[in-house]
C-alpha cells in the first residue's frame, strides 16, 4: 500500500536522480573533451572534413526549411493583421521571427535531427563495435580524434548555416510579400528595417552557436556510450534527439531570458 | 576530402559571412561609401525613439538616429544621429520626435523652430548641438482624453444631483415662460415688419432721390470734364498764370508797402514819444504853454485877446481901407 501511494514520487525522484546524473556524467564528458583539445595534430586535420559533413553538407535542408518558413511567415502575418495593422509590418514580423526565433530553432531542430542522429549512431556504431576501445587500446585518445573536431564543427558551422537560412527565410518571405501579398518591395524593406538592430544577428549567432555545442556534443555522447548491439545504437540515437531537441528548446528560452 | 567539397564549404562560409555583414550593414541603414557626418540634439524627452528609426528632413529620411543616452547629471538626453555630409540644414533648425504611425515607431525630424513654436525645446549648451523637442504620442494623447472623461464624468454626476425633481418644474416653468416670450416677440416682429416696410418705402425714395441726385451730379461732371476737354481751358489757364504772376507781384508791393508803413510808425512812435515828453514838460508847468495851462488869468487873458482878436480880423475883413491902403504908383 505504502509502495504504491510512494510509487509516484519514487518514479519522479528517480527521473531527477538521472537527469542530474545524465547531466553530470555529460559535464565530465564535456571537460574530457576540452581537456582533449590539446591534441590538435589529432582534430586538426579532421576539422575540415567534419565542417563539411556537419555544416556544408546540412545547407541544403537548412534553406529548404528556412524557405518555407519564410513564405509560412509572410501569409500568416497577412492573415492576422487583417486590415487592422499596416501591411509593411509583414516585413517587422519576417524579419524579427526569422533572426530571433525561427531561423535558429528550426536550423538546430533540423540539424539536431540530422547532426545529432548522425554522430550518434556513427559513433554508437563505433563502441559497439568496439573500434572506441581500439583506439584507446593504440593510446590513440578517442575524444580528440571523434569528438573534438565534430563538437568544434558544430560550433563553426552552425552560426554559418543559420546565418543563410535566415537570409533565405528573409528573401523568400519578400518574395511571397511581392507575389502573393500586393507589397511592394519598398512596403517590405520598411518593414524589415524598422525595428532592426544589428544585435538581432549577434543574438541569432549566440543561439546557434550554442545549439552546435549542444547537438554536436550530446551527439557524441549518446555514441559515445551506447551499449549493447544495433538496438542500443538505435536507441542512443533517438535519445540524442530527442534529448538535443528539448536541450535546443530549453537554451531558447534561457537566452530570450537572459539576452532580450 | 576532395577539392568539391573543400571548394562547396568555403563557398558556404564565405556566404554566410557576406550575408551577415552585408545583412547588417544594410537593414542597419548604412551608408556604404558615402560620406557622413555625426550630428547631436537634446531633448528633455525622446518618447519611444531607438537607435536605427529614420532621421528626416522634409520628408526624406537623411539618416539614421545612432544612440539614445541620458546626459550626464540626467537633465537631458543626448540623441546622437548620422546624416548625408551635404546636408544643408534649415536655418534655426531644432529635431522634432514624434511617431511615424501608430504602432509605435517614432521618427526624428529636422525642422526649422518656427514649425513648432509651441513645443519646449531643452536648449543645448555646446555649439553644434541642435535643439530638440517631442511631440506627444498615443499614449499622452489617450491620456489626456481619458482625464476629459473623467472630468466629463464629474460633469454628468453633477449634472444629475443637480437636476432634481424642483429643478424639472423650474424648467418645465421656464420653457412655458420662453413659449409666452416666444409668442409676443412673434407678435412684435409682426408689427415691426410693418413699421420696417414703411421706412423701407422711405427708403427707397430716399435712395431714388440719392440716385436722381447723382445723375446731376454725373451729368456735371460730364459737363465739367467737356469744358476741360476744350481749348478755352489752355487760355484760362494762361490767364490764371499772368493773375497769379501780378498777384506775386502785388505781394512784392505790398511786402514794400509794409516797410515803409514799419518806417513810418517807427517815426510816428518817435513824434509821439517827443509830444509824450512835451506833454509832460507842459503837465509839469515848464514852458510858456505850460505856464498859460499852469496859470488860469493868463489863459482868460489869451482867451480875451483871442476874442479881441477875432473881432479885429472880423473889422479888418469888413472895412480893409481902414487898416490897409494900397497905392501902387
Amino acid at each position: 500500500m505504502t509502495e504504491r501511494l510512494l510509487a509516484p514520487f519514487t518514479a519522479i525522484g528517480r527521473a531527477a536522480l538521472s537527469l542530474a546524473s545524465g547531466i553530470g556524467r555529460w559535464g565530465v564528458f564535456a571537460g574530457d573533451t576540452v581537456r582533449s583539445l590539446r591534441h590538435v595534430d589529432v582534430w586538426g586535420r579532421l576539422l575540415l572534413e567534419q565542417m563539411s559533413r556537419i555544416g556544408a553538407d546540412s545547407v541544403p535542408i537548412a534553406l529548404f526549411i528556412s524557405t518555407f518558413t519564410g513564405v509560412v511567415l509572410a501569409l500568416q502575418a497577412s492573415y492576422t493583421f487583417t486590415g487592422a495593422i499596416p501591411m509593411y509590418f509583414v516585413g517587422v514580423l519576417v524579419g524579427k521571427t526569422m533572426m530571433l526565433e525561427l531561423g535558429p530553432v528550426l536550423t538546430g531542430l533540423a540539424l539536431s535531427g540530422r547532426v545529432g542522429a548522425n554522430i550518434a549512431a556513427e559513433l554508437g556504431t563505433m563502441r559497439v563495435t568496439e573500434q572506441v576501445d581500439a583506439l584507446e587500446t593504440m593510446a590513440y585518445p578517442p575524444l580528440a580524434y571523434l569528438v573534438a573536431p565534430r563538437v568544434l564543427a558544430g560550433i563553426i558551422m552552425f552560426p554559418i548555416v543559420t546565418v543563410l537560412a535566415v537570409g533565405i527565410g528573409v528573401v523568400s518571405g519578400w518574395l511571397t510579400s511581392l507575389q502573393l501579398l500586393d507589397m511592394s518591395t519598398a512596403e517590405f524593406l520598411r518593414g524589415l528595417t524598422l525595428f532592426f538592430r544589428p544585435f538581432d544577428v549577434v543574438f541569432t549567432v549566440i543561439k546557434a552557436t550554442s545549439f552546435g555545442l549542444i547537438v554536436t556534443s550530446i551527439g557524441c555522447y549518446f555514441g559515445f556510450h551506447t551499449r549493447g548491439g544495433a538496438a542500443g545504437v538505435g536507441q542512443s540515437t533517438t535519445r540524442a534527439v530527442v534529448a538535443s531537441s528539448m536541450v535546443i528548446l530549453v537554451l531558447d528560452a534561457f537566452w530570450a531570458v537572459v539576452l532580450l | 576530402m576532395n577539392r568539391m567539397r573543400e571548394a562547396w564549404l568555403g563557398l558556404v562560409i564565405v556566404g554566410a559571412i557576406v550575408v551577415a555583414v552585408v545583412g547588417t550593414l544594410w537593414l542597419e541603414g548604412s551608408s556604404f561609401g558615402q560620406s557622413q557626418r555625426d550630428m547631436e540634439a537634446v531633448f528633455e524627452e525622446v518618447g519611444l525613439i531607438r537607435p536605427g528609426n529614420p532621421i528626416k528632413l522634409r520628408g526624406v529620411e537623411v539618416g539614421r538616429v545612432q544612440e539614445v543616452s541620458v546626459d550626464s547629471g540626467g537633465a537631458v538626453v543626448r540623441l546622437s544621429f548620422r546624416v548625408d555630409e551635404d546636408l544643408v540644414l534649415p536655418e534655426d533648425a531644432v529635431v522634432i520626435l514624434s511617431p511615424e504611425s501608430m504602432f509605435g515607431d517614432w521618427q526624428a525630424e529636422i525642422v526649422p523652430r518656427s514649425r513648432f513654436p509651441a513645443v519646449a525645446y531643452a536648449q543645448p549648451w555646446e555649439p553644434g548641438v541642435l535643439p530638440g523637442g517631442a511631440l506627444p504620442d498615443i499614449s499622452e494623447l489617450t491620456h489626456t482624453a481619458d482625464q476629459i472623461a473623467v472630468n466629463l464624468g464629474v460633469l454628468t454626476d453633477r449634472m444629475g444631483i443637480a437636476f432634481s425633481d424642483e429643478t424639472a418644474r423650474n424648467v418645465a416653468s421656464m420653457i412655458d415662460n420662453i413659449e409666452a416670450v416666444t409668442q409676443r416677440l412673434s407678435a412684435l416682429v409682426t408689427q415691426q415688419a410693418d413699421s420696417f416696410t414703411g421706412v423701407t418705402e422711405r427708403v427707397q425714395m430716399a435712395v431714388d432721390g440719392i440716385g436722381s441726385a447723382a445723375d446731376q451730379a454725373t451729368a456735371t461732371l460730364e459737363r465739367v470734364d467737356e469744358l476741360l476737354a476744350q481749348d478755352d481751358v489752355a487760355s484760362t489757364l494762361e490767364d490764371m498764370a499772368v493773375i497769379a504772376a501780378n498777384m506775386r507781384d502785388l505781394s512784392g508791393d505790398l511786402q514794400g508797402t509794409n516797410a515803409e508803413i514799419r518806417q513810418t510808425a517807427a517815426r510816428a512812435d518817435s513824434a509821439f514819444a517827443r509830444a509824450d515828453a512835451i506833454l509832460t514838460r507842459m503837465a509839469a508847468g515848464e514852458g510858456t504853454m505850460g505856464r498859460v495851462l499852469e496859470n488860469e488869468g493868463i489863459a482868460d487873458d489869451l482867451q480875451a485877446t483871442v476874442v479881441e482878436l477875432k473881432v479885429l480880423l472880423t473889422d479888418i475883413r469888413e472895412n480893409p481901407r481902414r487898416y490897409f491902403s494900397l497905392s501902387i504908383f
